[in-house]
């Protein structure tokens, strides 16, 4: 059922891909592990980056959430340095219904709205809430440095 | 005098006031303090009822199902539903009071009486309109019998008496022959029957096209509201597998897919509502009639018996859980026989006679939308 309803996305996404992301597996034999690319969104510090998002699929997807994780360094609130994202839809709140292109969205709008009071990484939601510039500049700086080809 | 006598003689002074304004009020009147009572009963059962969305629904959207209930048991498809050809169902929705004296002033009088009723839907027989050759042999006299509520015999037929409509240009003539036969609450007519008519309606527009069956069609139906997933195509879960369930909160899925992520989260997948952890969630399902014994379609259970693909699964038993309120089935031709059926199972009311009241109504909920 897992890979039925993988391959099934995989085809919807080719048929009907999303604006600000792609995403397809790593191998043909493996259909499980999975790359994804998410481009800052334009009214972000992440605009002009490109990150790279490994998916990989449980066994008993959909009825259990896909592990995503950054590949690039981000600095945000939300993610720390292993590249691990804090998602409410990643964790507790994920529903079968969801497919990989909704994750990706959603990871696209919390790169624009950070969400500071469930921070993964406490230092950069302090400073996101405390000092707004300093968090763009840095985030604009980590992008410029790890997120550009 | 005491103050309770004068209480009592007030309170009798009033209600005879306002009983004598009902009896002499107009049908527009009437009309308007049942809708009103029925807007007032959808508003307080929407905050109430969480567990079924038609109770969310406002006035219009109900009318709105009504109406399409009435294109439905129109079609040709549902032609067979009654034995009789020439004649059809309708639904009207009617607020209906308690019984009690007391409570029926106030149902008649006070702008509370919604909370002393229910609305409900009545079935009726209506003659289906004829064509101008065939008017001239029907003169028919009804008779309900107490069982089997579309059972009729045309009895002797009373050449001297037509029938005051029968003459009518005005095309109003399908709304004589009033009989209330059935009637059901409120949360049958959507669990039951709006589904069941929508199902057998797509079933039968698709009959000549096979591949296209899975397609629903009925756009003007379905696309008022699009949140209710009953009409959706595929399984929200597994991309793949036409809609087999159909949740408490309307939302649809196939049989495996609802089983699996309700055991694991008890809730539903696309609107997060929480669902009962017995009797599969309130769920209702859509299955081949093939797929159960034909010989209880009413009390159709169902055993799981198959959890493939369930192998890498953890812990979780196969539970074997019986659906016990599998309600509906289809499928085949024989999906008629069931709806047949199960509309045979809800209340009989038997209304004789026609008041103008009933027929004035009827212009009211059919031509609104």
């Amino acid at each position: 059922m897992a890979s039925k309803r993988i391959t099934k996305e995989l085809v919807d996404l080719q048929k009907d891909p999303p604006t600000s992301c792609s995403a397809g597996p790593r191998s043909e034999d493996d259909i499980f592990h999975w790359d994804a690319t998410i481009i800052g969104p334009a009214d972000s510090p992440y605009q002009g980056g490109l990150f790279f998002v490994a998916i990989h699929f449980p066994p008993d997807y959909p009825f259990k959430p896909p592990k995503v994780n950054f590949k690039t360094k981000v600095y945000h609130p939300n993610v720390n340095s292993h590249g691990s994202i804090c998602l409410d839809i990643l964790k507790e709140q994920w529903s079968p219904a969801l497919t990989i292109s909704k994750v990706l969205l959603s990871i696209c709008s919390l790169l624009c709205d950070p969400n500071p009071d469930d921070p993964l990484v406490p230092e950069i939601a302090h400073i996101y809430k405390t000092d707004r510039p300093r968090y763009e500049d840095l985030a604009r700086e980590w992008t410029r440095k790890y997120a550009t080809l | 005098m005491e103050p309770l006598i004068e209480n009592l003689v007030i309170f009798g002074i009033v209600g005879a006031i306002r009983t004598t304004q009902w009896l002499y009020s107009t049908h527009e009147e009437r009309i308007n303090r049942e809708v009103e009572h029925i807007r007032m009963y959808l508003k307080r059962c929407g905050d109430k009822m969480k567990g079924l969305k038609g109770f969310d629904l406002s006035f219009e959207e109900v009318l709105g199902d009504v109406s399409t209930a009435n294109k439905c048991l129109e079609s040709d498809g549902l032609g067979n539903l009654l034995d009789d050809k020439k004649f059809r169902l309708r639904v009207t929705p009617v607020f209906r009071g308690n019984g009690n004296v007391f409570v029926k002033l106030l149902k008649y009088n006070s702008s509370f009486a919604y909370a002393f009723g229910n609305v409900e839907f009545d079935f009726e027989l209506v003659k289906r309109r004829k064509d101008k050759e065939e008017k001239e042999e029907e003169k028919r006299e009804w008779e309900k019998r107490e069982e089997g509520g579309f059972v009729r015999s045309v009895a002797a037929t009373r050449e001297g008496e037509s029938d005051v409509d029968d003459d009518d240009v005005d095309g109003n003539e399908e709304f004589e022959h009033v009989h209330v036969v059935r009637r059901c609450s409120i949360e049958t007519f959507y669990r039951v029957v709006v589904p069941a008519l929508r199902q057998i309606s797509e079933k039968y527009e698709n009959r000549e096209n096979e591949e296209t069956r899975r397609l629903l069609e009925v756009e003007d139906v379905t696309t008022t509201r699009t949140d209710r997933g009953v009409t959706g195509e595929e399984c929200s879960i597994c991309l793949d597998a036409s809609l087999e369930v159909i949740a408490r909160c309307g939302h649809g899925f196939c049989q495996e897919c609802y089983a699996r992520w309700l055991r694991r989260s008890g809730t539903c997948a696309l609107c997060r509502e929480r669902l009962p952890t017995t009797d599969h969630g309130g769920a209702f399902s859509l299955v081949s009639f093939s797929e159960i014994s034909t010989e209880v379609p009413l009390s159709a259970s169902f055993s799981q018996t198959n959890h493939r693909g369930d192998a890498e699964d953890e812990e979780e038993e196969p539970e074997e859980e019986t659906l016990e309120n599998f309600q509906i089935c289809f499928g085949n031709e024989a999906s008629l026989e069931w709806l047949k059926h199960r509309l045979s199972t809800f209340d009989v009311v038997c209304e004789q006679d026609v008041s103008a009241f009933r027929k004035f109504k009827q212009t009211l909920f059919i031509n609104k939308r």
